[in-house]
């Protein structure tokens, strides 16, 4: 590494910045979640509250005034439910991948700067953690304990934290052999400093993509838990409870699943467009003129 | 070791290849076992963590006075180190307790469901491989073309879809509306279409992205321009060379992702009624049978390390770079 | 002497977005039998394009221009038949062993190409796999392929490069760059067989290489290249003599002689080459040459061919009738290049 370089590097690494004019997959993806948001803001400020029951507008089809989405057997508006449990959705997955996020990011950090016995213990850990299927282990637990949205979320983040540490890990790894460190070292930078001022930002990109592909695989878990009985039940509103609610009557409602099963798809979709997108927007481009 | 590597006729050189390659097959099989352990613990716990199980066995099928008949007779009335203690002692030798609603010994409840869903999971991954292989091959040759561009975004979209959802709505078109195929239950090999399609589904993208990945890797490398220089088209070279290399890395990460669906057909076996380990598990799962939920974790686990297993064993196959013990 | 392979206009552009990017200008190489062609030039001026281009292994993302004559056959630059290639070119890259698949025995990437384009019969392919191992200095050849490239060393991997290069009898043969990742005792020993293959087998060789010390050793002809374009090509002694163009001057003053004895500080051409988006109107080469004058940063050069050499400077001027060239100076009141 030339003077200079090792210089630029130890001084603090700035944070990535984002530019989103050349990115057309991450630009859909945050129009879709954009649109999901707009629709749900205005599924429940402008209609009445989701879950009020009126079995004289039962089964209503879509169209039908002042039901855009139609109602269920319970006379539910389908569009409130669906725009609650977008939120509730969201909630779910944002805690989930925060906590989630910053547990593994720490765990990883750890093991990747200090190395040797923590290292591998730390590693042996999240194998045998990783070998244990996550819906499995969701289902189980759920059932034990008492169904409520922030035991599903610790639940869920219990299992989430785990690629995190894989990947910082291997990312630490990797800016260890360059020699920035340890110049910035040399140069009398406390410990902290390079923690937060090296390591974090070259590991938040990447954290920042894992995290949107899981906050896809979130909504997901939550909706086939709920959807079993065994996550958020009402008097909250989850997308996977509706769907269940109206596998029974499908041959003559069937918007009762269509439209939460859509909503759930194109919330996942877009979580895994702004993961992709900002992938692409993290790798260098390589140009042919240089090696 | 030496003697079988002279019957092998291996020249000295290849005695310590073999030899690395059998350290390095017994340290994968050592921590088999530790994971498969790890996951016996992690049964435990999960079953623990609230507490007691015994005062959430049986949910709200049992009355009080028949919880207490089965916490006395199943022993859930010890305190947590002395049920860990023999918990252990039971699984060393295959015997994690009792399902209370059957009376049989709960791995045996477990391993009867179990090739119905390895029925099932092998058709469905056959069916993601298959169409997956082409189209990650197709991508590769005409990549950043439109017609490209716009594939990868339908696939995105196929693979947000949720399996349950996907379940419910074929059940609607083809078993209900159109009466093509059986709705639940394992009655003919015609069962198996829905619940594969509805399994297949979702994964084909995934393996789709991760073996298009590996493939431009390969074809990223030097000794495809010299692939290239000698005469062979594109087209022959992914299909043949480059396919090969890739499989290397896609055999590791699809070992991992049928290891995961081993757990994960909870909710369409629920859905199709199939017989296999997921409907076990819900059904243990709403009667809280501990027991049964245990032994099903630790199942599912050994699956996993078994499958990973053989997946090294096919790479072992593919690349002879592992064969010397020298590791890609 | 025959020429085996030849370009003319032959440029590569690179796609940016919705336009096109040029990287390399129009160039005209020729190739004669039994002679080693040298391109020098630094790291990003264009050779490797440039030779990519004349075989039609060009990667995604850019395009060729002109005309590529292969061996008699005339092809358009964008549309190289494949088979056309693996019959009258091979290419030696740099590092040799990631130039193999790591799958496949030694031996059988020595002869897919050729059975494939059905050139030889399997045993025949063989057999001509062995012979040249043998005369490359691999003695034992039938057990090295059947070894995996993972198995062989540096020396070993380059040969067995070479050899596949040989095997279907190619016209023209280009080497990329290809001492850098080998360590010295091998380096002369490769560069001796690399010369020795055009004049044995009738074939036309290319080596790409950023050392012209190097090159002027080891080939008969150097082309110098900078920032895309050829700026000189002369016979290696005539070069070694009299260069014609300033930096080519400037490059073999900066090599740094094994028998200098001063201790003076090694000269180094002040500045950089610039990138494809900054290529000025004038001469590419004129914000660093120390004989710059109006008419070099307003007008590009042509080249200026004398005999069997030219080169693109506007400095460089030949009296008429004569056979060597002469640089004389430009128009009067202006600097002229002073004597080589």
């Amino acid at each position: 590494m030339t003077a200079r370089a090792v210089q630029r590097h130890a001084a603090m690494r700035s944070w990535p910045r984002l530019q989103l004019k050349a990115h057309p997959t991450l630009r859909l993806g945050l129009l879709v979640l954009f649109g999901m948001l707009a629709v749900a803001a205005w599924g429940t400020v402008a209609l009445p509250g989701a879950g009020q029951q009126d079995l004289a507008q039962s089964f209503l089809p879509p169209l039908s005034p002042g039901h855009l989405l139609g109602t269920d057997q319970l006379g539910q508006d389908v569009l409130a439910w669906t725009s609650a449990g977008i939120w509730v959705g969201l909630e779910v997955s944002l805690a989930v991948v925060s906590i989630s996020a910053v547990i593994g990011i720490s765990v990883g950090l750890c093991a990747g700067y200090f190395g040797g016995i923590v290292d591998a213990v730390i590693m042996r850990v999240v194998d045998v953690c990783l070998s244990i299927p996550p819906l499995l282990v969701f289902v189980a637990a759920a059932a034990l304990l008492r169904p409520s949205m922030p035991m599903l979320i610790l639940l869920i983040s219990a299992v989430a934290w785990l690629p995190y540490v894989r990947l910082v890990r291997s990312v630490v790894l990797v800016e260890r052999e360059r020699g920035y460190l340890l110049a910035a070292r040399l140069s009398g930078a406390t410990r902290r400093r390079l923690l937060f001022g090296h390591l974090l930002p070259a590991v938040s990109t990447p954290a920042l993509v894992l995290g949107s592909l899981q906050a896809g695989y979130v909504l997901l878990w939550e909706a086939g838990l709920s959807f079993l009985g065994l996550g958020i039940r009402p008097p909250q509103h989850s997308l996977g409870y509706l769907i269940a609610d109206g596998r029974e009557t499908l041959s003559t409602a069937w918007w009762v699943v269509v439209f939460p099963g859509a909503a759930l798809a194109l919330l996942v979709l877009a979580a895994h467009l702004i993961g992709d997108g900002l992938r692409d927007l993290v790798q260098q481009d390589v140009e042919i003129i240089g090696r | 070791m030496s003697t079988l590597a002279d019957l092998a006729g291996l020249e000295s050189g290849e005695h310590e290849a073999a030899r690395r390659y059998g350290r390095y097959i017994g340290w994968r099989l050592a921590q088999g076992l530790l994971v498969v352990a790890g996951a016996v613990v992690v049964s435990f716990l999960i079953t623990n963590l609230s507490g007691n199980p015994g005062q959430v066995i049986g949910g709200s099928f049992l009355s009080p006075q028949q919880r207490q008949q089965i916490i006395d007779q199943l022993g859930y009335n010890r305190p947590v180190l002395q049920r860990l203690g023999s918990y252990l002692a039971g699984a060393a030798h295959g015997d994690f307790g009792t399902s209370y609603q059957t009376g049989e010994p709960a791995l045996r409840v477990v391993l009867t469901a179990l090739p119905n869903t390895v029925l099932l999971i092998g058709c469905a991954i056959a069916l993601a491989v298959v169409v997956a292989v082409p189209v990650a091959m197709l991508s590769v040759l005409r990549r950043g073309s439109a017609g490209d561009r716009s594939s990868r975004v339908v696939m995105m979209l196929a693979g947000a879809l949720p399996d349950f959802w996907i379940a419910i709505i074929l059940v609607r078109l083809l078993s209900v509306n159109l009466s093509w195929l059986p709705a639940i239950g394992f009655t003919s090999p015609q069962s198996l279409i829905m619940p594969t399609l509805a399994l297949a589904l979702p994964l084909i993208p995934a393996f789709v992205r991760l073996l298009r990945g590996a493939l431009l890797d390969v074809v990223g490398q030097d000794f495809v321009t010299v692939l290239r220089s000698k005469g062979f088209r594109d087209r022959f070279i992914v299909a043949h060379q480059a396919l090969r290399n890739a499989m290397v890395p896609f055999v590791t990460l699809l070992a991992m992702q049928i290891g995961w669906l081993l757990g994960g057909t909870i909710i369409v076996e629920v859905i199709f009624a199939w017989p296999g380990i997921g409907s076990v598990i819900n059904n243990a799962v709403q009667a809280r049978d501990v027991a049964v939920i245990q032994a099903a974790v630790v199942v599912v686990a050994c699956g996993y390390v078994l499958l990973n297993l053989a997946a090294d064993v096919v790479v072992t196959v593919i690349d002879p770079r592992v064969r010397s013990g020298a590791r890609p | 002497m025959t020429v085996v392979a030849s370009a003319r206009n032959l440029s590569v552009d690179a796609a940016r977005g919705r336009t096109w990017m040029r990287l390399v200008d129009p160039v005209d190489l020729d190739v004669h039998a039994g002679e080693v062609l040298g391109i020098v030039g630094e790291s990003g001026a264009g050779k490797t394009l440039t030779t990519r281009a004349m075989v039609g292994l060009l990667p995604r993302g850019t395009r060729a221009g002109g005309e590529v004559t292969l061996a008699g056959r005339t092809f358009d630059a964008r549309a190289i038949p494949r088979e056309e290639l693996g019959r009258t070119a091979s290419v030696v890259l740099q590092n040799p062993l990631t130039g193999l698949n790591p799958l496949d025995r030694v031996g059988r990437q020595l002869t897919d190409g050729v059975v494939h384009l059905r050139l030889m019969s399997q045993a025949a392919a063989v057999q001509r796999a062995t012979e040249l191992l043998g005369r490359l200095g691999l003695t034992d050849a039938a057990r090295v392929l059947r070894l995996y490239p993972h198995q062989l060393s540096g020396g070993m991997a380059q040969r067995v490069a070479i050899a596949a290069a040989l095997m279907p009898r190619p016209r023209l043969v280009i080497v990329d760059e290809p001492t850098t990742a080998l360590d010295a005792n091998v380096r002369i020993e490769v560069l001796r067989l690399i010369s020795e293959l055009g004049r044995e087998a009738d074939s036309g060789v290319v080596m790409v290489s950023h050392d012209l010390a190097l090159v002027s050793r080891f080939c008969q002809r150097v082309a110098i290249m900078y920032a895309g374009r050829i700026v000189e090509q002369a016979a290696a002694s005539d070069l070694q003599a009299t260069a014609l163009h300033p930096y080519t001057r400037a490059l073999l003053s900066c090599t740094v002689s094994t028998q200098a004895r001063s201790r003076a500080s090694v000269p180094v051409i002040p500045g950089a080459p610039p990138g494809p988006q900054d290529w000025p109107a004038g001469c590419v080469y004129a914000p660093r040459c120390p004989y710059a004058w109006d008419e070099c940063t307003a007008r590009r050069p042509a080249p200026v061919a004398a005999g069997d050499r030219d080169a693109a400077c506007h400095l460089a001027r030949l009296p008429n009738g004569s056979g060597s060239p002469d640089v004389t100076a430009g128009p009067a009141g202006r600097r002229g290049l002073p004597d080589a």
